[in-house]
């Protein structure tokens, strides 16, 4: 008896009509020959459903990169075998770009500039000191933001006052008729029974120390009530 | 061909290390000098009301409190004010307050529980300044966030609110820099 596995090679032979010439069909029994008419439905259903042929998509372009490979492959073969020529070698040396590239040679210098151009920034920046000063000598603003939105921040050093500005626009006004009263202040830290507190001494018009709370680091005075959580 | 991707190789991880030192570059802080202490160094802020017309040294209503470093502090300021907001030349000192800057505690700087301060040292700059985390807050809530570098001798101006015929300013400086 055959082995099962060259029957079955037979069968799907027979099915898609690949037997060598000259060989005819062998005496099937009735098992394979139900397994034959089985393997030939499938097969002439796959072909009904599957277009016979696909074309890749952009096959010249395919194409072109066999070609590109190939020169690239001779000319590298040339190059070793003379080293000594001049010449364009940037013909296929290296690159696997996309023909819209260009010469190979932009690949080869490309990362040397890149890094050129990278220690150039290092070399920058470490000598600015590790922060971008944004005025020399004056206040540096990293950052400056207004909740709200329609308050816009604008932030400038002025040259003459020498002094960083910050302006915000579009902030709602004190009502006229809210009093706006200023306190003077001064904080200072001290040592008490409970630890490191903050005297703060308010003073009045003439200088005469009118209160002194103290109170816990990080506190705000409270001079009228609480002021902030 | 391994040569030559040998030494793109090469050419990338250089700018990758010079991107890394740049970074590095950026993210440097200089230490704290001092980290024992716990004040490092004091603010002063002022309120000011800033008006237009004829350019004074000292307000209409007011006089400089403490008149001795207080309206130095103050009087020094005024020129600086006038340049700095060109179209008002008349400044009125509402409160001002003089407070050490921690390191491990938010400080309060309040001339004024109208508008006042909020300051969080990050540590010392170079050149002497200090780096700060500042809000500003107008009754109960935050109108600005920022984070300056305070140098010496250099205040920073905030331009607040309209109030009557004039704008609120704040001052804020390194105490004892002043020029």
């Amino acid at each position: 008896m055959s082995d099962p596995n060259e029957n079955e090679e037979l069968l799907h032979r027979l099915a898609d009509g690949e037997l060598e010439q000259g060989v005819s069909a062998p005496e099937l029994d009735e098992v394979s020959q139900a397994e034959l008419r089985s393997i030939e439905a499938l097969s002439s259903m796959l072909k009904a459903e599957l277009p016979k042929k696909v074309e890749p998509q952009y096959p010249d372009f395919f194409n072109s990169q066999i070609i590109r490979r190939i020169e690239r492959d001779e000319a590298r073969e040339l190059h070793e075998a003379s080293p000594a020529s001049s010449g364009s070698a940037a013909e296929g040396s290296g690159s696997t770009a996309p023909a819209a590239a260009g010469p190979g040679g932009f690949f080869r210098w490309f990362p040397w500039a890149a890094a050129a151009t990278a220690c150039a920034v290092a070399a920058f920046l470490a000598l600015q000191g590790g922060g971008s000063a944004a005025h020399s000598g004056g206040a540096v603003i990293a950052s400056a933001y207004a909740p709200a939105s329609t308050v816009q921040v604008k932030t400038w050093y002025s040259e003459e006052a020498e002094a960083t500005v910050i302006d915000l626009v579009g902030l709602e006004a004190f009502p006229a008729d809210r009093e706006i009263s200023g306190q003077t202040l001064a904080s200072y830290p001290v040592e008490g029974l409970r630890g490191s507190r903050i005297a703060h001494q308010l003073s009045g018009p003439d200088g005469e120390i009118l209160m002194t709370l103290v109170a816990a680091p990080g506190e705000a005075p409270d001079f009228f009530g609480a002021l902030v959580n | 061909m391994l040569r030559s991707s040998m030494l793109r190789l090469g050419a990338l991880a250089l700018a990758l290390a010079a991107v890394c030192v740049s970074s590095a570059a950026l993210a440097q802080e200089s230490s704290a000098a001092g980290t024992n202490k716990e004040s490092e160094g004091r603010i002063y802020g002022a309120l000011v009301l800033s008006k237009p017309g004829e350019a004074s040294n000292t307000s209409d209503d007011s006089e400089p409190v403490n008149p001795g470093t207080d309206a130095t502090t103050f009087e020094k300021m005024v020129p600086r004010l006038g340049k700095a907001f060109p179209a008002f030349q008349k400044f009125e000192l509402l409160g001002e307050h003089r407070q050490s800057l921690f390191k491990q505690y938010e400080t309060w700087v309040v001339p004024s529980r109208d508008l006042f301060l909020k300051i969080d040292s990050k540590g010392p700059a170079e050149g002497g300044g200090m780096k700060l985390h500042l809000q500003v807050w107008r009754d109960d809530e935050v109108i600005l966030k920022t984070d300056p570098v305070l140098m010496p001798g250099r205040p920073l101006f905030i331009g607040g609110p309209n109030w009557r015929d004039g704008k609120l300013v704040i001052v804020v400086a390194l105490e004892g820099a002043t020029k």
